[in-house]
């Protein structure tokens, strides 16, 4: 693993199970500062679990998740809030608040957290807009926005406030090649310019290699393979190859685990 | 017979977890310290959504309640040669039970089951998880000015439905079945008392008031996150709250009675 940099969030031996199901079990990660991080696996691994761990909407049944080297589980109300201040978290379907407008949006951290005039308000909101290409788009309700466009507001809001920590759910999902384009090099401008420490969930192997630094592969409720975009292309390991390369045969299996087909037929 | 016993117990436990999650739930959200910056403009919208927004309905029926009471009542005292008795009669209707009840039913149908639908949807859609993750508190920012709204707005619906109520009534006994106006007013005037009648109706309302959006928040923030999930929160918090309405408004009578 790449030593650049200290962990700005550690997860150690982290367990939790939904409804009697284990979602993690072991599960160990850690974070470099300033750095882009993957977290892939297929879909149903728990990865959005995660960031709601990470952000303590969740709490595991045991194990530990520290951000800045302190355990979140055991932070108070007050530094809770003030530690998700320091995050931004772009939800998949991106949140928008479908009462508000495009500006309404954006400014909606702003007007929370910080005492500012209108004018300054409306100077940054426009200013974040502009980064993300949808100044245009300032006065459009949400139900006018496609996909990818209320993806960039929401990134816009989620940048407002210059978070320490982003953290990216399924951004590609859905995407026209376009867009995920766009959304891939504001992550990594973003990432660059303001000095982030990026977590990106995702399925999309090929589109996050691009721009990560670090890999995580999560199956199984664990780690099963980490490193380098590159290291992991070229990881021999079943299953790390049956992902990389989107194979259906393999050690994950296209079926929900159910008894043999024929013997279904025979009982 | 043991899974009958089993199931039973599991319903009385899940009973006996909504109730307490329902009382910290209120409790978190009355109780969190207000950003009295923000506090009025989200109560006004609030106010205008599920007060101003329910009049048309809450009005209509007053009139058109009123004037049924008018009709049926003027029958009925006209056999006994009392039509005279026609104000008292609407003025206590309405006033003690009509007003409050029906104000609150209608309220339950068209504000609760809205506010349930747009928690819940919210829920649905990540907008609550997002507040919390930008570090604001949905309790204080979502739930507390419905809560508030629905407190403030539902009394003062009951006041508007009982005048309109007595207007209705007024058209139909006065101006249509020719009921002397002057007896009309007076005797209404001379039977109602502002504290036994008035005032106890606006405490029934209050209270009806308080319940019903306390149920219509509850059910739509821990509504579960789907289509289905958000239609059984809403149906539930019309269904609950017309059967608390009508069993507190027993509880609530016998008591003023005494």
């Amino acid at each position: 693993m790449s030593e650049q940099g200290a962990p700005i969030i550690c997860i150690k031996d982290l367990h939790f199970s939904r409804e009697k199901k284990s979602v993690f079990a072991g599960l160990n990660i850690k974070v470099q500062q300033h750095k882009i991080t993957a977290i892939l696996g297929p879909s149903g691994t728990g990865k959005t679990t995660l960031l709601q761990l990470i952000g303590r909407q969740l709490l595991p049944d045991s194990g530990q998740i520290t951000v800045d080297a302190r355990d979140i589980a055991d932070l108070s109300r007050k530094q809770l809030f003030r530690l998700r201040r320091r995050m931004g978290v772009l939800f998949q379907g991106g949140a928008l608040f479908t009462d508000f407008n495009v500006y309404e949006n954006v400014a909606f951290p702003l007007r929370e957290h910080a005492r500012l005039p209108e004018d300054m308000v409306q100077d940054l909101v426009l200013m974040m807009l502009e980064a993300v290409g949808l100044r245009g788009a300032v006065n459009l309700r949400i139900d006018q926005l496609s996909g990818g466009m209320a993806r960039r507001v929401a990134l816009a809001r989620s940048v407002i406030l210059g978070p320490d920590i982003m953290m990216y759910d399924e951004p590609f999902t859905g995407q026209d090649p376009i867009a995920r384009g766009v959304l891939l090099s504001l992550i990594k401008q973003m990432n660059d310019a303001l000095n982030l420490t990026s977590i990106v969930i995702s399925h999309d192997v090929l589109e996050t290699a691009r721009i990560a630094d670090y890999v995580y592969l999560l199956a199984e409720g664990r780690v099963l393979a980490e490193g380098t975009p590159e290291q992991m292309f070229n990881d021999e390991s079943p299953l790390v190859k049956q992902f990389v390369q989107g194979n259906p045969d393999g050690p994950i299996s296209f079926h929900y685990p159910v008894k043999p087909f024929e013997e279904a037929l025979y009982d | 017979m043991i899974s009958a016993i089993q199931s039973l117990g599991r319903m009385g436990i899940e009973f006996c977890d909504h109730v307490g999650r329902s009382g910290i739930f209120l409790l978190q959200t009355i109780f969190r310290q207000p950003k009295w910056r923000q506090a009025w403009p989200l109560l006004s919208t609030q106010l205008y959504r599920v007060g101003v927004l329910s009049l048309a309905i809450i009005l209509l029926s007053a009139l058109f309640i009123g004037m049924v009471v008018a009709l049926q009542g003027y029958n009925t005292l006209q056999k006994f040669g009392a039509e005279q008795e026609l104000g008292q009669l609407i003025a206590l209707s309405v006033v003690r039970e009509l007003g409050p009840v029906v104000s609150a039913l209608l309220f339950a149908g068209r504000a609760c089951s809205a506010l349930t639908a747009e928690i819940g949807l919210m829920r649905a859609t990540e907008q609550l998880s997002s507040m919390e993750m930008m570090a604001v508190d949905p309790l204080w920012r979502v739930v507390a000015p419905r809560l508030w709204a629905g407190f403030i707005a539902l009394p003062i619906l009951t006041i508007l439905f009982n005048v309109t109520a007595i207007f209705g009534g007024h058209l139909v006994g006065v101006d249509w079945l020719g009921v002397d106006g002057g007896s009309f007013w007076t005797n209404m005037q001379s039977a109602v008392s502002f504290q036994h009648d008035i005032l106890n109706g606006i405490i029934k309302s209050l209270v009806f008031g308080f319940i019903t959006t306390w149920i219509a928040v509850y059910q739509g923030f821990y509504s579960k996150p789907n289509s289905v999930g958000i239609s059984q929160a809403t149906t539930k918090t019309v269904v609950y709250s017309s059967l608390l309405v009508l069993a507190l408004d027993f509880v609530l009578t016998a008591v003023m009675m005494q």
